[in-house]
């Protein structure tokens, strides 16, 4: 999706580090980065060291908005809309009444001229029969829009870390162990989760029956479980649309890991209503689709007649290919885990392309990416394009 | 006393109601828990002028009579209590519902239930009735989580005998029963408590009825107990063996099974529907199994041949011998004999058949349409919606005026993509009821899947105009948002949605349309507050408006099946004459 970049003058910049530390108990922050300035939610990560804290406070601006009483000592804080300075402030407590604190103040920036650049940005899976190729330069790789090759801008590869949101059909076909092994994928998902990498889980049936925030920890998303019920009809596409949204406010790497059993049956939204979502965000979508029982049927609701379930069924498979993600289809629920541990890897072994497009004319248009390895037999697959706006 | 658990539960005029444990301010109102009238008459001169006016007529009819029967698991028993300091005599009735009754059909949320008391003495002269309405909230499907409702209530009586009657009728589906008890006030001793029935009750004390002397009584274990646990265990305990047949034997084996017909149909005119359906029952399973190759063809022929005999003497009777095989068929269902369930149930379209072709007055035509709605909804259940379009399609040419059921056909017609046919039926609901808001939604619906958006949207009009706060709306307003997505104009639906979001806010799909809506228009920030909003109504909403939408027409089936049953009750007599005759005539 395009960013909109600000080209700005930082004026004011000030830091204060890390405070006073005391000679055994220490505390410092992590993140958000010195000098950098901050707008909207932001993570507040401190390190404790010399001892073991009892409480750690996060405070903002000479507000208290929030304590942790256990590592991991992250907070996620709403830095409201301005890019105004800001005192990010962590207090540690030790349980023998000691005290120590860490400050950090953001910089706010002065905007001078406001120049659109519309970064694009490709996350790109490399194979050769099957196996990931992990060693591609930057010379080897070719980004075409339409018939024009653009400059890449930017190029990473390995560990960047990610957002993501599980998406979990818990409509009532999933009553059992479908959903049992759905909740597992997620513990196993949570579980190879690198440290920066965050994401939120959602179970959704024809509404949201589970929403965790976006977290940094793995108890903390796969935490309250154990009352999760199958039930309702599958509104697949509204809540992809809805997952889509939410990871348009985080930054980094997003993805959407659907897993589902079966057709929506009771979305307001058809897929090619998604398609002008995906379209304009640069999220992957996975979906790990149970399929017992082998090739899986259209089906018939009152919303949608057998043949027009297929198309959409159709429609949605090359949705997922055109995010850049894929399908896939596991036979017994029983491998949600493995399927889920499968996307995280390949997430994790995506190179990631920016450019400037060339030629922009902001009239809504489709314009086709193709990505060119120079090296031979290799496969790629990234999103297949993007809307002009 | 059994614990009342984690059911809301309101009663009418609940000043001085209590519960046996909790408190009545601790759950919140059904939606729907209007009270019903309630009130203690004495003395009014004569039958059927009953003091009970928010009754239907047709179960006021019934009550009047005393004719025992309905579809709901019910028992009543009563007890007279000591006579208070002015002298005065009353007694206490206790009514069981079973859970499986009243959850039958049921969606989730507020389930209510009307019950009536009536207590006729000698000369027919009524001298106390009532009329209460319950609402529980409950979780959807027959296991509620609870055993039934057990409703007590105090009725000040004269001296003397009196016959207590009590009909119960639950709200959403109207299926009923009717129980008779006769009572000696002031009594001898109490009977003696059979037990109470294990389990979680939901337990109601009538207003004026005293909490103490309830409590009293079941310390002194004098609580009448009805137990519907003996009424549920009534099934049939042994399979009656036929003896093997050899041709020569076939008239004998054939002469059998009709009377066998005959007894039962002696018991349905007595009221006694259960053992009726029960005795029949293992008849039928009785024939089959003594001999699978022609046992069927028998039972069927000796059904026949008592369904042939009463209609050229008595088609009065036919309405509740059709209604009885119908129960039959779901007796076999329950037991899986689908063989044999498929045989009742074409011997209960038959005489119904005969019924409505003999030629019918108005009201046997009114009677037998709903009695086949009734059979409709048992072919929804086992899954034989053809069939179920087929009984329809009949019942509405019989009572053509009756626009819930050219809706209910017109749900089918949705179900199986008979779109031509689905407006068609939708058309006939809005001639007879032309502001109908889920016939204008549905007619609207077909229009746009016929691509005549035009059309579509004039039919959303007068719903969006008026907007009310149900289901109906909610999916009127995702239509014309549909609508607006399709012309590629997303900008249109935003205020549509905007409105219908304000007015629900606890529907997460317009929330999510509006979210859609706002992001195709350019309302990024906007996009992401109705997401929030979708996510967080997601969580509070109970049967979301898109599936109440594709619901089959069960509950409007069941309805009026209700009214054919009562309609059969009162033709118990005829039914008696008629067996009577054929017997004689044996």
């Amino acid at each position: 999706m395009r960013r909109r970049l600000a080209l700005a003058l930082l004026l004011a910049a000030s830091f204060a580090g890390a405070a006073g530390a005391a000679p055994r108990f220490d505390i410092g922050l992590i993140e958000p980065a010195a000098g950098v300035p901050v707008i909207g939610p932001v993570r507040v990560t401190a390190e404790v060291r010399g001892g073991q804290a009892l409480t750690v406070e996060f405070w903002l601006d000479g507000r208290l908005v929030g304590a942790r009483d256990r590592p991991p000592w992250s907070l996620e804080i709403d830095t409201g809309e301005a890019i105004v300075e800001h005192r990010i402030r962590v207090v540690a407590v030790a349980a023998s009444g000691a005290r120590a604190e860490a400050e950090l103040i953001t910089p706010k920036i002065q905007i001078d001229e406001v120049v659109e650049l519309p970064l694009q940005q490709a996350y790109v899976t490399a194979t050769r029969g099957g196996t990931p190729v992990l060693d591609l330069r930057r010379d080897e790789l070719r980004v075409v829009e339409g018939e024009r090759e653009q400059k890449l801008v930017t190029f990473e590869r390995g560990d960047i870390p990610l957002a993501a949101l599980l998406l979990l059909d818990s409509s009532l076909s999933m009553r059992g162990k479908p959903l049992d092994a759905a909740l597992g994928g997620a513990r196993a998902f949570a579980a190879g989760m690198a440290p920066l990498d965050e994401a939120q889980l959602v179970l959704f049936s024809d509404r949201v029956v589970h929403r965790t925030d976006f977290t940094r920890d793995p108890d903390e998303l796969v935490a309250d479980l154990s009352g999760a019920l199958a039930r309702g009809g599958s509104a697949i596409h509204d809540h992809l649309m809805l997952a889509l949204l939410e990871l348009e406010k985080r930054q980094g790497r997003r993805a959407v890991v659907l897993l589902s059993d079966g057709v929506d049956v009771e979305s307001v939204l058809n897929v090619a209503d998604l398609e002008s979502v995906t379209g304009r965000s640069s999220a992957l979508v996975y979906w790990i689709r149970i399929r017992e029982g082998g090739e899986g049927a259209g089906g018939r609701s009152i919303w949608r007649d057998y043949a027009q379930h297929t198309a959409e069924l159709a429609s949605l498979e090359l949705l997922v290919a055109a995010s850049g993600g894929r399908v896939l289809d596991i036979a017994r629920p029983e491998e949600a885990a493995h399927a889920f541990g499968e996307v995280l890897a390949e997430l994790r072994r995506q190179y990631v392309l920016g450019w400037y497009p060339d030629g922009l004319r902001h009239d809504g248009s489709w314009r086709p990416i193709r990505i060119e390895c120079a090296r031979k037999d290799v496969e790629l697959r990234a999103r297949q394009g993007y809307f002009d706006d | 006393m059994q614990r009342v658990a984690t059911f809301a539960l309101l009663l009418s005029l609940l000043a001085g109601a209590a519960l046996a444990q909790g408190g009545a301010a601790d759950f919140p109102p059904c939606a729907q828990a209007a009270p019903v009238a309630a009130g203690a008459e004495t003395s009014p001169p004569a039958l059927p002028a009953l003091p009970l006016a928010q009754l239907e007529p047709r179960l006021a009819a019934l009550l009047a009579r005393g004719v025992e029967g309905g579809s709901v698991t019910m028992a009543l028993a009563a007890a007279p209590l000591p006579a208070s300091a002015l002298g005065s005599a009353s007694a206490l009735a206790v009514v069981e519902i079973s859970a499986a009754s009243l959850g039958e059909g049921h969606p989730g949320g507020c389930l209510g239930v009307e019950i009536a008391l009536l207590a006729v003495a000698a000369g027919g002269r009524v001298v106390a009735s009532r009329h209460d309405g319950v609402a529980i909230e409950a979780p959807a499907g027959v296991a509620l989580g609870f055993e039934g409702l057990r409703y007590l209530a105090r009725l000040e009586l004269p001296p003397g005998e009196v016959s207590l009657r009590a009909l119960a009728r639950v709200e959403r589906t109207g299926a009923f029963a009717l129980r008779a008890s006769k009572l000696t006030v002031p009594a001898a001793p109490p009977p003696a408590a059979a037990g109470a029935r294990p389990g979680t009750w939901v337990e109601v004390l009538a207003p004026g009825t005293d909490a103490g002397q309830v409590a009293a009584l079941a310390a002194a274990g004098a609580l009448p107990a009805p137990l519907t646990g003996h009424l549920e265990a009534a099934a049939p305990a042994s399979v009656t063996r036929l003896p093997a047949t050899s041709p020569s034997a076939e008239l004998d084996e054939l002469a059998t099974l009709v009377d066998g017909h005959l007894a039962a149909l002696r018991l349905l005119a007595q009221g006694r529907s259960r053992e009726a359906v029960a005795a029949l029952e293992r008849l039928d399973a009785g024939a089959l199994e003594a001999d699978p190759d022609n046992g069927l063809g028998r039972v069927t022929r000796a059904g026949e041949r008592v369904l042939g005999g009463i209609a050229s003497r008595h088609r009065r009777a036919l309405l509740p011998v059709a209604l009885f095989f119908a129960d039959l068929s779901r007796a076999h269902h329950a037991t899986r004999r689908t063989a044999l369930a498929r045989r009742a149930a074409i011997a209960a379209e038959h005489a119904l058949e005969r019924l409505a072709s003999s030629p019918p007055t108005p009201e046997d035509r009114e009677l037998v349409a709903a009695a086949l709605d009734g059979l409709a909804a048992d072919d929804l259940r086992h899954g034989d919606p053809t069939h179920a379009i087929l009984l329809l399609v009949r019942a509405t040419e019989l009572d053509p005026a009756r626009a819930p059921r050219w809706l209910a056909l017109a749900v089918l017609y949705e179900w199986d993509w008979r779109l031509d046919a689905a407006a068609r039926a939708v058309g006939r609901a809005l001639e007879h009821e032309p502001g109908n808001r889920e016939a204008l939604l549905r007619a609207a619906r077909i229009a746009r899947l016929q691509a005549e958006p035009r059309r579509a949207a004039e039919r959303l009009e007068p719903l969006l105009a008026a907007p009310a706060r149900d289901w109906v709306q909610a999916v009127a307003a995702e239509e014309r948002a549909r609508l607006a997505f399709d012309e590629g104009r997303p900008e249109a639906a935003v205020p549509v949605l905007e409105s219908a979001s304000e007015l629900l806010p606890d529907e997460a799909p317009l929330a999510a349309a509006l979210a859609f809506a706002r992001f195709r228009s350019g309302d990024r920030s906007g996009a992401f507050a109705a997401a929030a909003r979708a996510a967080e109504a997601g969580q509070r909403g109970l049967v979301a408006p898109r599936r109440r939408y594709g619901e089959l027409p069960l509950a409007v089936l069941l309805r009026s099946r209700t009214a054919a049953e009562a309609g059969a009750l009162l033709r118990l007599e005829a039914l008696a004459l008629a067996v009577t005759d054929l017997e004689r005539g044996r």
